[in-house]
């Protein structure tokens, strides 16, 4: 049964002659409950298409429908995970979850969101972070307090936004398996935007390239036939994982401006550091005076 | 609820119950300076963060050269001014006046002090006076209560009362002067506060609202004080009639303080407005897609994003009324550093240039406390958002 619904969508941005088709015939059918991924380099769109399933921006051509009627503006029924993360940074972790729970839960008492917050903060490890500012935060804890805060909602889908786009590779593989386990236990359905076909195949169903335009459109799909947890070696390192793997960016490349060697021939400039002028006169003096006492640092 | 793999990134913080933040290396110092050093960077007094780290033992040797910069060049710059001065004062005369050296500006500075102090002592006998007449004319009242007439112990407790309230009328000290300037120009700038605020939330809110204030903010924003004042008297005048025994909140004090807010209103206006226009978009699209209500996402989005930029507004606003304010004192006559200084002025002596050049002082550093207070404000409600 099909949750969301993309067809024939198409947007484009700026006027005149700067007008240009950022997404075109555009065609996805979400089922519910499912893992989706949608992989494409960066520019290809995969914010605007987000945007789309959200209901922040409207396509020029074509629908999308949420739950067979068509998305006219966002809803709480669909939480996003913004690519910046977009915490509030004079709120505290609790406070930013806090002002999604009292938005969607009002009919609870102000003791039952908090303990509801708390459930979704305790939910991606951050307990004892719980009354630190962003500002207070590394990449990754922001990251999880941005999936506790959509979490909190009780959405019937939740996107994600290249949710680790920003992370150093060992946080990634983290949360990575972190967003793995919350999909089954919340059992929504989850869209995540990434560029890195490896991430994909880690954690959906199924695989969706955004073939670079523009317009860029959606690719064929690609099934992820493997068990979870599959960032075991014998899974990561087999044949199939692989051939999907290269098949994916094989499909992504493909539409790629190319730019190999026999294209065309780049020479190097030459460069050399420039000369070291030493200081003569008193400028040395005042240096070697002032080599007594050293540098300050500026700590703020 | 699931459990997670464990967490690699949280670098910048103890796991619970580990107590207190992870130390990388054993801190040998006499105190821990970073609380306080970030306390004073945060209120603007960055100035006193080598002694503080000095006093902790942290690097002696850079605190000491920092605190050497930091005395050494501001005290070399001040000889240099002072000299500057001195010279000026010999050579720069007029007829009747000249200008006085630094020496008759501090004894001119004293003098000043002994005559509120001179000041003080005699309103305080005044006080005991009347208090006295007033006792006398309570214990009369007694008896006429006791002898039975009452008109008559009305009358005396009448006269006892006019006794107590007659206030000392003795020419204003140099310190009640700067205690009617700081009272007029905070009259101005909370008024100016006031309008220019919520105007400016409604202009960075609404692009139509935008569009049509711009004309009018632009041509009012660079008018000079010196030409709102007579509009600003004639509505003083026409819309306040002060009881004649106020002699503090008088007409002259509100002229003052009008002319103050319309020159300060601006650049709250200005940034208040690009405060809330300038809203990380993210942000919006939290309060779109959490579907906040219109005061939900103005208190919990839109203030808190704007207030930086609000109050650099309100800074400015101080430091452009503040610098007003003299003017408008010496125009309005409204007893404050202002009329102080036009009045000096007309005496003409070379020892009232000295209470002048006192006055000009006693301004300058007034409005840079009032800045600093203003920085320490901005810096408090300042978030940063590392982001990413
Ligand atoms: N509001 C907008 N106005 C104009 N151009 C836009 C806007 N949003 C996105 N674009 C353009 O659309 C393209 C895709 O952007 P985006 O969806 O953010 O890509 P991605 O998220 O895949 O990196 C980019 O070339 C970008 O410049
Ligand atoms: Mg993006």
């Amino acid at each position: 049964m099909a949750i969301l619904n993309i067809r024939n969508a198409g947007k484009s941005f700026g006027f005149g002659a700067l007008k240009q088709d950022i997404l075109s015939n555009l065609n996805l059918s979400i089922n519910e409950g499912e893992f989706l991924a949608i992989v494409g380099p960066s520019g290809v769109g995969k914010t605007t298409l987000i945007n789309l399933l959200v209901g922040l921006l409207q396509p020029d051509t074509g629908s999308v429908e949420f739950e067979g009627k068509p998305i006219t503006g966002p809803s709480q029924e669909r939480a996003l995970v913004f690519q910046t993360y977009a915490l509030l940074p004079w709120f505290t972790v609790k406070q930013n979850v806090l002002l999604a729970v009292s938005q969607v839960h009002r009919h609870l008492s102000r003791a039952e969101q908090s303990a509801h917050a708390d459930r979704y903060i305790e939910m991606v490890n951050l307990s004892h972070a719980s009354f630190k500012r962003p500002s207070e935060l590394s990449g990754g804890m922001r990251q999880r307090v941005s999936v506790a805060r959509a979490l909190a909602m009780n959405p019937k889908v939740l996107l994600l936004d290249e949710p680790l786009g920003a992370l150093d590779a060992l946080t990634r593989a983290t949360l990575q398996d972190e967003f793995v386990n919350i999909w089954k236990t919340a059992r929504t359905t989850m869209v995540l935007v990434t560029n890195d076909p490896e991430e994909a195949l880690l954690t959906a169903d199924r695989v969706i390239p955004l073939r670079p335009g523009p317009p860029s459109t959606l690719g064929p799909e690609f099934l992820v036939p493997f068990d979870r947890p599959r960032r075991d070696p014998a899974i990561r390192e087999s044949a199939e994982f692989i051939d999907l793997r290269v098949q994916i960016t094989d499909y992504l490349r493909a539409s790629m401006p190319r730019l190999s060697a026999d294209d065309e021939a780049y020479a190097f400039p030459d460069l050399s550091p420039p000369p070291v002028v030493k200081p003569t006169g008193w400028r040395a003096k005042v240096r070697k005076l002032l080599a007594h006492f050293p540098e300050e640092s500026d700590p703020t | 609820m699931i459990a997670t793999t464990s967490s690699t990134d949280d670098t910048t913080t103890p796991a619970p119950g580990a107590g207190g933040p992870r130390k990388s290396f054993q801190w040998r110092g006499l105190f821990n300076p970073s609380p306080i050093a970030h306390l004073l960077n945060k209120l603007g007094l960055g100035f006193f963060v080598p002694y503080v780290r000095l006093a902790a033992g942290d690097e002696p040797q850079k605190q000491v050269r920092q605190i050497l910069i930091d005395i050494l060049l501001p005290g070399l710059a001040m000889c240099l001014f002072f000299a500057f001065w001195a010279v000026c004062a010999k050579h720069v005369k007029t007829d009747s006046t000249r200008i006085p050296t630094p020496a008759e500006t501090w004894s001119a500075w004293q003098g000043m002090q002994a005559f509120a102090a001179d000041q003080a002592v005699k309103e305080s006998e005044f006080g005991d006076k009347m208090e006295k007449l007033a006792a006398v004319w309570d214990k009369q009242a007694q008896a006429a209560k006791d002898a039975g007439d009452a008109a008559k112990a009305a009358a005396s407790a009448e006269r006892a009362e006019s006794y107590r309230s007659k206030e000392y009328a003795g020419p204003p000290t140099f310190y009640h002067q700067i205690g009617t300037s700081l009272i007029t120009v905070t009259i101005g700038f909370i008024a100016a506060t006031l309008i220019a605020i919520p105007l400016g939330i409604l202009c960075g809110l609404n692009r139509y609202f935008f569009i049509a204030l711009n004309p009018l903010v632009q041509i009012f924003k660079p008018v000079s004080p010196l030409a709102w004042l007579p509009i600003v008297f004639v509505f003083v005048t026409a819309l306040y009639d002060p009881p004649a025994s106020s002699h503090l909140f008088g007409r002259a004090m509100f002229i003052s303080a009008g002319t103050v807010t319309l020159c300060s209103l601006w650049p709250t206006l200005i940034n208040t407005a690009f405060g809330v226009a300038g809203i990380d978009k993210d942000h919006l699209n939290v309060a779109r897609v959490l579907k906040l209500s219109w005061f939900k996402q103005l208190t919990s989005i839109i203030l808190p994003s704007a207030l930086p930029l609000i109050f650099t507004g309100l800074r400015l606003s101080l430091g452009v009324g503040w610098m007003v304010l003299i003017a408008a004192d010496m125009l309005a006559q409204n007893p404050g550093l202002g009329k102080f200084v036009w009045d000096t002025f007309q005496n003409g002596s070379t020892e009232s240039m000295a209470q002048i050049v006192v006055a000009v002082f006693a301004i300058g550093i007034i409005g840079f406390f009032l800045d600093r207070i203003m920085f320490a404000l901005q810096r408090l409600v300042t978030f940063e958002d590392r982001a990413i």
